[in-house]
């Protein structure tokens, strides 16, 4: 069975990614299993400065997902070059470094500094735990437009834009991504919840919201996607509560041409490597000979399932 | 670390929302320290795992001390001899073995179950220990027979029903050299505010992944930097963290 798909700046062996932020660096799971078995690794976002993120509590289960508020955590994009790359460059999967920024110039710094050391950028205008940074670039399409184009001037290798689904018009936040110069989409980023304690009549979180990620919101991402694909001709890379192979193929039919895996480490930590082997088993089940047959399978009327055709 | 499907051999209620369940762990959970815990998986549509504190362990079997808080932790109630648990572990450091002689530990509802596995590995090595447990009510009192094989216990309750009245830093041993205390943050602030002698603290914390991945249970600490309670502990030394 053929997984390998190509996407710019990345030979993906496989379509199966983690999403980032649910998987530091690399490190903690590579005692799992071997990294390399990934299509390829997704680093956790970097910021110009290092940021400690959210007081505790930052997470809070949900029913079939979780809210989480860390408030993009990390040493800053100096000290992750220094200090975490190095670890991968043991790896031959390709790493997609994900940046985040308070300003345009902070993007563009990060950017320049850590495109050198990767396949691939995922650009985070879509957190929706920090005040400043992040999610207003990813509600106003204007906005997204100018950090694109900046990052694109800056980046040596392609820019993928993670966008947010706390928006009412995905498709024209993706269409002028595309416009200002997007290699790819990432889609979707959490969406904004909030639970409340009851007895103390206050929001669990620390930080009050939180993104809802699991299970939960796969039938958002899916919705999305279908939307978005049919409008743009950039790869997407499909996220939001995959938790197995019947999923990822769910997520190809829609548009996606890679995906991502994030809350489901938590649960299982070798959820990724199961993905990957029970994946062309799903696919033959279905009738699919290759990972690229299956992508935005679910638009072509014309080629109907050859398991339900009469 | 091992991810693993185990059978349950025993869950019995011990205390008011408080039950004790033994697994079978085939031999394959290599425990090294009092003060590991395991990350369990509960019944769906309950997502993430419970990071529960390992109480005692032998070859062959681990037990632990649950709590009923949420419907999360409920879903183990029903969990009957045959059935099958998965869990993640052994996870954290474990506490760090005292070269002093006298040892207080100081446990605080669900901070009580670790301090089983220390104290027994505290006497096996020749240690005088005490323990000071508290609760908030006589339902609540659990272990103390278990402890008292170990240790010179004084069950501490908030209400005054059962041992002492009032709270665990009042019956604190007064030569104690060193403390061990595990139980939520305010008592763990309160019993580092009250001794001036070395101490280690075990933290309880939401957490996702529990492997040092995720940043959910993330302190700051007092040098400026910040530890993952899962992963950097839980056991840390008593001026390490800040506690919330």
């Amino acid at each position: 069975m053929n997984l390998r798909n190509d996407l710019p700046g990345l030979k993906l062996k496989n379509p199966v990614m983690p999403a980032s932020g649910c998987f530091s660096f690399g490190k903690e799971y590579a005692s799992f299993y071997d990294l390399d078995k990934l299509g390829a690794v997704v680093l956790k976002a970097a910021t110009g400065e290092s940021r400690f993120g959210n007081d505790t509590p930052r997470v809070a289960e949900t029913a079939s997902g979780m809210l989480n508020a860390i408030g993009l955590q990390n040493p800053g994009v100096d000290a992750i070059i220094e200090n975490e790359l190095p670890f991968l460059e043991d790896f031959q999967t390709p790493k997609i470094a994900n940046i985040a920024g308070s300003t345009v110039e902070e993007y563009e710094e990060v950017a320049e500094k850590i495109s050198p050391h990767v396949s691939a950028i995922e650009l985070n205008i879509s957190c929706p735990n920090v005040k400043e940074g992040g999610i207003q670039f990813g509600t106003d399409p204007d906005l997204a437009r100018e950090v694109v184009k900046a990052v694109k001037h800056k980046s040596r290798v392609p820019v993928y834009v993670k966008l947010s689904p706390n928006t009412s018009d995905i498709k024209g936040m993706a269409v002028a991504c595309e416009k200002a110069g997007a290699d790819g989409l990432s889609m979707i980023n959490t969406l904004t919840g909030m639970q409340i304690l009851k007895d103390k009549r206050k929001p669990l979180l620390a930080n009050k919201t939180g993104g809802l990620s699991g299970p939960a919101i796969k039938p958002v991402a899916i919705r999305m996607i279908y939307e978005v694909y049919p409008h743009v001709s950039i790869p997407i890379i499909g996220m939001g509560g995959i938790e197995s192979a019947e999923d990822v193929l769910e997520f190809l039919l829609a548009g996606a041409q890679a995906i991502a895996v994030g809350t489901a480490n938590f649960r299982n930590p070798f959820v990724m490597p199961e993905i990957i082997e029970n994946l062309p088993h799903v696919l033959e089940s279905y009738g699919f000979s290759s990972v690229e047959q299956a992508i935005g399978g679910a638009h072509d009327e014309t080629n109907a399932s050859p398991l339900y055709s009469s | 670390m091992r991810l693993l499907d185990v059978e349950v051999i025993e869950n019995t209620r011990i205390a008011a929302s408080t039950y004790e369940m033994t697994v079978d762990s085939r031999g394959e959970l290599a425990i090294q320290k009092p003060g590991q815990f395991v990350h369990v998986l509960v019944d769906p549509p309950h997502y993430l795992r419970r990071p529960l504190s390992i109480a005692s362990w032998t070859k062959t079997t681990l037990t632990f001390v649950y709590k009923t808080f949420g419907s999360g932790t409920k879903t183990l109630v029903n969990k009957l001899p045959g059935d099958r648990i998965n869990l993640l572990g052994p996870l954290g450091n474990g506490f760090p073995m005292p070269e002093e002689e006298r040892i207080v530990l100081i446990g605080g509802g669900v901070g009580v179950p670790p301090m089983k596995g220390l104290a027994q590995e505290l006497t096996r090595r020749g240690k005088r220990v005490s323990a000071v447990l508290g609760f908030r009510s006589a339902d609540d009192v659990f272990y103390e027979e278990e402890l008292n094989a170990y240790a010179d216990v004084t069950i501490v309750t908030e209400d005054g029903s059962y041992g002492k009245p009032g709270l665990v830093t009042e019956w604190v041993d007064a030569g104690a050299e060193v403390f061990y205390a595990c139980g939520p943050n305010p008592m763990l602030k309160a019993v580092r505010d009250a001794f001036p002698i070395p101490g280690f603290i075990s933290m309880e914390e939401r957490m996702g992944c529990a492997i040092g991945a995720c940043f959910a249970c993330t302190m700051k600490t007092f040098d400026g930097g910040y530890v993952n309670v899962c992963k950097d502990g839980p056991v840390f030394p008593k001026d390490k963290v800040v506690l919330p």
